[in-house]
């Protein structure tokens, strides 16, 4: 059992507030989504909770231990954060930055193990790389890089999973098919955090949400208490219509702006 | 291409043939410099009679200056390989951080106050820049970029000492440090000397070749090293000295010498790919084949036997630019 505990926590860069007082704990077994407006410090948050940044004041936790004191490489075994950009440039291949992502479990002999080429070759399986293992990600397309992205964090086998937008430049199909893997990889007991502006997609998998808004959270809890038309137009500052459908736990929130019938 | 070739793109028997290769063009280079030169020698009987001036020739003459060619060419190969990973920059090279006008500017003081031998004091000279690189890097925050801006201005300050050195120094030594500051192996080299500098580039070449998955990482992107799992203050800051320690015993034995850095790693990324295991056990013995034919090429092409220095910067500019520009034509921007 893992816990990822961000306790009150605060960053300042270059004597600006970017995070104040923020509070969040996410366990293994959920998926924690993270949203807001542009700007609001989400993904500073994010690597806050990948012991990448240091918190200007309070805390973040794993399993109790400060994490931005971990040794690296325990660290980065036990916690892989995707970021918004990844790998898009290089002379390196697909299975040859599979492979250098294993490093944080390797030790001083400087060669891969066998573990490492079936971890590997598993994750090329599974993101569908397989195709394209001796492609350089110069050479694939933007959803195929953001599954190269997602298969990077994946090979290392990390407890704590957080990714910045991983469905951003996905078509609908990928789209719900990275949210169903995040799901599923957080139904096999992994803590899986993401940071991500659809909604409705996220809501529809997310065990608890969480909003910033100017660094600070704005709201907290389950997809439900948080996707609600008055809150959300708080916190985005846009109109938002409600559409309840049957079946659906809670109703969808559409950020439309009103319709012009004489268009349609 | 086949899946189980790319599947051990670095496996541990791959970087022993990249080695073994290596050496064995080293081997052929070592064999050429024994046998060429600008005079004339009976290579039967300076093996068999130890004696007779061929000995002394090939055993007190050519050999050390081979091996003082094939020690930087290897140290050379092996800074420049690691520095452009580590600034992620093809174009760094292993004098980036002003080690060599550090090194020239200890040097040249020493000529001008009358010393019969510098490659101690270009060592030290050499170390110092570092030294100073790695403060000024610091003070200025600490980066890639803080530590390649300390470097301009460590090179920039340390020439021009030397330009003043050299302007008020006696005519005689003047003559002296600019055959020095073109970079060459005319010197006589003592075993000692050849010993040390020996143990100095196998002492850095493991130090690089254990960090190779980190260099590989880094030359990535510091974030992305950083996020795998690389301590990047700590390895970086290791490489750049064992890199340093290289690029200094480089100075010390031969001066100067430009380009080697930039042009033979840029080769091997052709051949071996951009793996550091590859480069690095490949480079040891190609940079320092390269260097060994280099200097022998430039002994016997023309009727006066010319520096290396030379050669390496009449041929190294243009043919540097040819690679590059190749390797970008067929690789886009991702050369």
């Amino acid at each position: 059992m893992t816990e990822l505990r961000v306790a009150d926590v605060g960053f300042d860069r270059d004597g600006r507030t970017v995070l104040a007082g923020v509070e969040c704990v996410a366990r293994s077994g959920t998926l924690t989504v993270i949203a807001g407006p542009n700007g609001a410090g989400k993904s500073t948050l994010l690597k806050l909770c990948a012991g990448l940044l240091r918190p200007s004041t309070g805390e973040v936790l794993l399993d109790g231990a400060q994490l931005a004191s971990l040794p690296s490489r325990e660290r980065a075994r036990r916690v892989a954060h995707l970021a918004q950009s990844g790998v898009t440039t290089g002379p390196f291949t697909v299975r040859e930055l599979l492979l250098q992502q294993r490093y944080a479990h390797q030790g001083f002999w400087p060669f891969a193990t066998q573990q490492d080429e079936i971890a590997c070759e598993g994750m090329l399986r599974e993101a569908e790389l397989g195709k394209l293992a001796d492609r350089k990600p110069s050479e694939l397309s933007g959803g195929e890089r953001q599954r190269l992205a997602l298969a990077l964090a994946m090979v290392r086998d990390p407890e704590v999973l957080l990714l910045d937008e991983p469905a951003a430049a996905l078509d609908v199909a990928h789209q719900v098919t990275t949210f169903r893997r995040l799901r599923d990889l957080a139904d096999r007991g992994k803590t899986v955090v993401v940071v991500s502006h659809d909604l409705n997609l996220a809501a529809a998998v997310a065990d608890a949400m969480l909003i910033l808004v100017a660094g600070r959270v704005a709201v907290a809890g389950t997809p439900a208490e948080v996707l609600r038309q008055d809150v959300l137009e708080r916190c985005f500052g846009v109109e938002f219509t409600e559409w309840k459908l049957a079946g659906l736990p809670f109703p969808l929130q559409l950020p439309l702006p009103p319709f012009r019938a004489a268009r349609h | 291409m086949s899946r189980t070739r790319h599947a051990a793109s670095a496996s541990a028997s791959r970087v022993l043939l990249a080695l073994i290769l290596g050496i064995v063009l080293l081997g052929g280079a070592l064999v050429l410099a024994a046998r060429v030169g600008p005079t004339s020698l009976d290579f039967q009987k300076a093996l068999e009679d130890q004696a007779s001036t061929d000995h002394a020739k090939l055993f007190e003459l050519r050999l050390p200056r081979a091996a003082a060619a094939a020690l930087t060419g290897a140290a050379l190969t092996l800074a420049g390989v690691v520095f452009q990973a580590l600034f992620r920059n093809p174009l760094a090279s292993p004098y980036v951080l002003g080690v060599s006008s550090g090194g020239a500017f200890v040097a040249v003081l020493a000529f001008s106050a009358g010393a019969a031998f510098v490659e101690p004091f270009a060592f030290l000279g050499a170390l110092l820049a570092l030294l100073l690189a790695l403060l000024i890097g610091r003070a200025a925050g600490g980066t890639s970029d803080a530590l390649l801006l300390a470097g301009v201005v460590i090179n920039a300050l340390f020439s021009a000492a030397i330009l003043l050195v050299n302007v008020l120094v006696e005519p005689r030594n003047q003559e002296r440090i600019l055959r020095w500051m073109v970079g060459g192996f005319e010197q006589r080299y003592e075993a000692l000397e050849l010993m040390v500098a020996a143990v100095s580039v196998l002492l850095a070449a493991g130090l690089h070749f254990f960090r190779a998955r980190e260099l590989d990482l880094l030359s990535l992107g510091e974030g992305l090293a950083a996020e795998a799992g690389v301590d990047v203050q700590r390895v970086r800051r290791e490489q750049l000295v064992a890199g340093t320690l290289l690029a200094a015993t480089a100075v010390a034995l031969a001066g100067p010498i430009g380009f080697v850095g930039l042009l033979v790693p840029h080769l091997l990324r052709g051949v071996v790919g951009p793996d550091h295991r590859l480069l690095l056990a490949a480079g040891i013995g190609a940079g320092a084949a390269f260097l060994v034919s280099v200097d022998v090429a430039a002994q016997v092409t023309l009727a006066v036997p010319l520096p290396a220095g030379v050669v390496t910067a009449l041929l190294g500019g243009p043919l540097f630019l040819l690679v590059f520009v190749q390797r970008r034509a067929r690789r886009g921007l991702d050369a």
